[in-house]
């Protein structure tokens, strides 16, 4: 089987099918397991039919926070609403929310059709309307012909597309997604990730995806929540989270990142330089120069490094290393205000650096990104 | 070397099979032997002692009462083991490790030891031998094996598949019944089974807690001072064989349900 069978879902989605969102109000919700806290006090909304992704490394508090938006786990304190509706104290079968679990838990006792159907015969559908449901969702997921095979006997893929069409099957206003494409080959996972994306524009649920693939997260989501130590410490769109983080931590979880820790020197009109090494790499200005003393981080994406001719550009340095990665050239340099990469797909001075050789390293003031205080 | 090393291993197996079969053979050989001893002194081909258990009153009494202590102590001791072993797996609560390793004790208690604190206990309540402490004493007896049994099938169970179910809506009974039961059924069976033969076979509580009505074993006990009748033999023999063929069965059912 092709990798594009495998992950092909017909998304011609009937109005049948569709559902439709809801926001999830989170109101400082805590989770304690004994003396370890696994959640800190958060506050975060989910906005009615968005895709939000819950990106962190593991033990960030992501699962928990999942959990807890299911109703698999009580808050140690705090609300949890969906649409107008307190659901704090609500078991997970009484909430409008249904789960694609990282395991997929699919039945293994019940073939895909009555894996598909279990949500409707619990909510006692008629077996007329159910069978026509469960052919829908199984004819969206174009997985009409195995119908009556068991999951033990599915691919990786198909199996997930079980899972996705169970959950779906019940019209849940939230749709949660533990590491959905976790256990998924590469090529696969990145053609999941745009039909994902597709199937959320048709169906119209609030999606909340969990991942520590900082690739999947930035892919598929409208919106992306950092987490790290039980706590949120960004929220933003994908290229917002990408092109001006606002920590450190953000900053290189979601991409390759140089920073560098500069010096602020004030100098004249309110203005304030930022040095390093006894270069100065920027200026700060306006009110973004007024609060700041002592010492800042700033972030510049490899992308947006430039190499010229020795002398051309802001810093002179040594060529480290020159990879060819992915189509692009990444360029490791030696500078007196440390090891920078910068990456290009090949134009100009990039490729045709070797190792040894002299360079001059720049940047547009625009792409420095200041870092907030951590 | 490696055609003797083959050698050397069949040799053995045969050897087990010999040690392990040859007195069930020799029950089953003088069950048909025209000769009313348990005595290997073969005299005649005769199916006359199988007609004979219809006529043996006491033996079938026995069997009676046993069949019916072995399928009520199995029933309640597999409820209890996977009762138990669900709520040690699944749910938290204070002692939990403790509790669980006590489940077990009883395992390593000699059984006369057992018997003789269920007497004490039941004479401290006031109630005299019988048969309803003989189920007790039974189920008791029992439990710790079916909580060990019904423990590596609840460990080897995915939890999600419970949160999959509650999380589509299903309420308590229904996950029980159409997720987590499915699921176990084999090894509730299994349980069952292996609570009834202890039951069955059981001598030791049996001498302590039975009251008028006598199990099997404590007849078959009482008739080795006078000599067993040869109509004990045939019926051995019956289920010795009809064990066999649900065995059988059970095995063909098993490896039909895989494939």
């Amino acid at each position: 089987m092709s990798v594009t069978d495998d992950s092909d879902l017909r998304l011609a989605v009937d109005n049948q099918l569709k559902s439709h969102g809801e926001t999830i109000r989170l109101e400082g919700v805590e989770k304690k397991y004994g003396p370890f806290t696994a959640l800190k006090k958060t506050d975060l909304e989910i906005r009615e039919g968005e895709f939000f992704s819950i990106l962190g490394p593991s033990g960030s508090g992501k699962s928990t926070l999942l959990k807890l938006i299911g109703g698999f786990e009580t808050p140690t304190s705090g609300s949890i609403q969906i649409g107008s509706t307190d659901v704090t104290g609500m078991t997970a079968n009484k909430r409008p929310v249904a789960t694609v679990f990282q395991s997929y838990a699919l039945f293994p006792h019940l073939t895909v059709e009555e894996n598909v159907g279990f949500g409707l015969r619990a909510q006692k559908v008629p077996l007329a309307e159910r069978t026509e449901l469960v052919r829908q969702f199984l004819a969206m997921v174009n997985l009409t012909h195995k119908a009556e095979t068991l999951p033990k006997r599915l691919s990786g893929g198909e199996q997930q597309r079980v899972a996705l069409a169970r959950a779906l099957a019940v019209k849940p206003r939230i749709l949660l997604l533990d590491e959905p494409l976790g256990a998924l080959d590469l090529k696969l996972r990145e053609a999941m990730q745009e039909q994902l994306r597709l199937l959320h524009k048709a169906i119209g649920s609030t999606f909340v995806m969990v991942t520590h693939d900082q690739d999947e997260a930035m892919s598929v989501a409208d919106r992306v929540a950092v987490m790290r130590s039980g706590e949120i410490c960004e929220i933003a769109a994908p290229a917002t989270l990408y092109q001006s983080p606002r920590s450190e931590f953000a900053g290189r979880f979601v991409g390759a990142a140089n920073i560098l820790e500069c010096d602020i020197v004030a100098g004249s009109g309110g203005q304030k330089s930022l040095v390093r090494s006894g270069i100065k790499l920027h200026t700060l200005s306006g009110p973004d120069a007024a609060d700041r003393t002592g010492r800042v981080q700033i972030l510049i994406r490899p992308e947006n490094i430039s190499l010229s001719q020795p002398s051309g550009g802001l810093v002179n340095g040594v060529v480290r290393d020159n990879l060819f990665i992915n189509g692009t050239n990444i360029v490791i340099i030696d500078t007196p205000i440390g090891v920078l990469r910068s990456r290009s797909f090949g134009e100009g001075v990039s490729s045709q650096v070797a190792s040894g050789s002299s360079v001059s390293v720049g940047w547009e003031p625009d792409n420095v990104v200041v870092l907030e205080r951590t | 070397m490696r055609l003797r090393a083959n050698y050397f291993s069949a040799l053995f197996v045969a050897f087990m099979v010999i040690v392990t079969y040859a007195p069930i053979i020799l029950v089953a050989a003088l069950s048909f032997n025209d000769f009313p001893y348990f005595v290997v002194n073969i005299r005649g081909f005769t199916t006359k002692w199988y007609f004979d258990i219809a006529a043996r009153t006491d033996l079938l009494d026995a069997i009676k009462i046993s069949v019916t202590l072995g399928l009520c102590t199995a029933a309640l001791a597999t409820t209890f083991g996977a009762a138990m072993a669900y709520a040690l797996v699944r749910r938290d609560f204070v002692f939990k490790k403790y509790i669980t390793f006590s489940a077990a004790i009883p395992l390593l208690m000699p059984l006369l030891l057992l018997g003789i604190g269920i007497q004490l206990f039941m004479s401290l309540l006031g109630v005299g031998p019988g048969w309803w402490p003989l189920l007790a004493g039974h189920v008791l007896y029992t439990t710790p094996f079916t909580l060990l049994f019904m423990l590596t099938r609840i460990l080897g169970l995915d939890p999600s598949l419970e949160a999959a179910a509650r999380d589509l809506g299903a309420n308590t009974v229904q996950t029980f019944a159409w997720v987590i039961l499915p699921n176990i059924v084999w090894s509730l069976f299994g349980s069952f089974m292996l609570a009834f033969l202890l039951s069955f076979n059981e001598l030791t509580l049996a001498l302590f807690l039975a009251g008028p009505r006598q199990t099997l074993p404590l007849v078959i006990y009482a008739m080795m001072k006078v000599g067993i009748p040869p109509a004990l033999l045939a019926f051995t023999t019956l289920m010795i064989v009809s064990t066999m063929l649900v065995a059988i069965g059970i095995t063909a059912t098993l490896a039909k349900i895989k494939r």
